[in-house]
């Protein structure tokens, strides 16, 4: 059994399982250092998967940034325990389960039909091929190749960004601020 | 090397907790990082499909969705401060309406 795959199945079952206590536990301080795991396992698929600069911003920007200032607002506002009447959902969560399991079919169901119509298609291959990489010689993943797209092809998406990125900033010192 | 399949099977699976966490959780916090969960499965499902294809463009739109849910936590967590400054609660049934 190659290596690949003994790690593909751990970090599997390490990520869908740390997925599954981010939902089921009922403090919400444990949910988020379990989805920190989460994130960890997936920044593990991301190596995997010849996206080793993905990987470093998975680790930087969600296990990092975004999981610390979750922490921080739940120790901020004193959540860090179960709320009070979280139990009293009865139907609800029957009903979810119902959904959560009808999702999966219709997912599975398609994905299926769709792995065999499109995944091998050689001519949608070279659509891509040539509509974006042509140009591109570094080898693919490596961080040269994904800034010469990023700075060429998407160059107007990355200016756009910052200014979303403004917005938020400005929008979330208004919002949280008692008085302005 | 693991199929691509396998990845999407993953990214399904944890897309489907998610969701389940967003529709059966009614603290605030928690249903905000299902919404994280959700968009993380969606990245997986993307950086799947473009080693599968040899095309960079699929991890740039990674890249592209991590700085968006970067902003839109920073907006969510403060929206979630203010509801709790007015209610003192994080319970998503008590805030059913607009005014105060």
């Amino acid at each position: 059994m190659p290596v690949d795959s003994i790690i593909f199945g751990l970090t599997a079952f390490v990520v869908i399982a740390a997925a599954m206590m981010v939902v089921l536990n009922r403090h919400p301080m444990y949910s988020a250092l379990y989805l920190v795991v989460t994130f960890l396992g997936l920044a593990v698929f991301y190596l995997q998967l010849q996206a080793p600069f993905l990987a470093a911003v998975q680790v930087i920007v969600y296990a990092g940034a975004i999981m610390v200032l979750f922490l921080f607002v739940i120790m901020l506002i004193g959540a860090d325990r179960p709320m009070a009447g979280e139990d009293h959902l009865g139907v609800q969560k029957w009903l979810g389960g119902a959904f959560a399991v009808v999702l999966i079919g219709e997912i599975v169901y398609f994905l299926a039909g769709a792995h065999s119509a499109t995944l091998n298609t050689r001519s949608y291959v070279a659509l891509i091929h040539s509509a974006a990489d042509k140009t591109l010689y570094a080898p693919f993943g490596s961080v040269k190749a994904l800034g010469s797209v990023l700075f060429s092809q998407y160059l107007f998406a990355f200016e756009a960004t910052s200014v979303v990125l403004i917005i938020a900033m400005v929008g979330v010192v208004i919002l949280a601020k008692k008085r302005l | 090397m693991v199929p691509t399949s396998f990845y999407i099977l993953i990214s399904a699976v944890l897309f489907t907790i998610g969701a389940l966490g967003v529709l059966v959780r009614r603290n605030a916090i928690v249903v905000f990082m299902c919404v994280e969960l959700m968009l993380n499965a969606a990245n997986l499902a993307f950086v799947a499909a473009a080693r599968q294809y040899q095309a960079m463009s699929g991890q740039i739109f990674v890249f592209f969705v991590m700085v968006i849910a970067a902003a839109e936590v920073a907006v969510g967590l403060a929206i979630i401060i203010t509801v709790f400054r007015n209610r003192e609660t994080l319970d998503v049934d008590s805030a059913n309406q607009l005014k105060n």
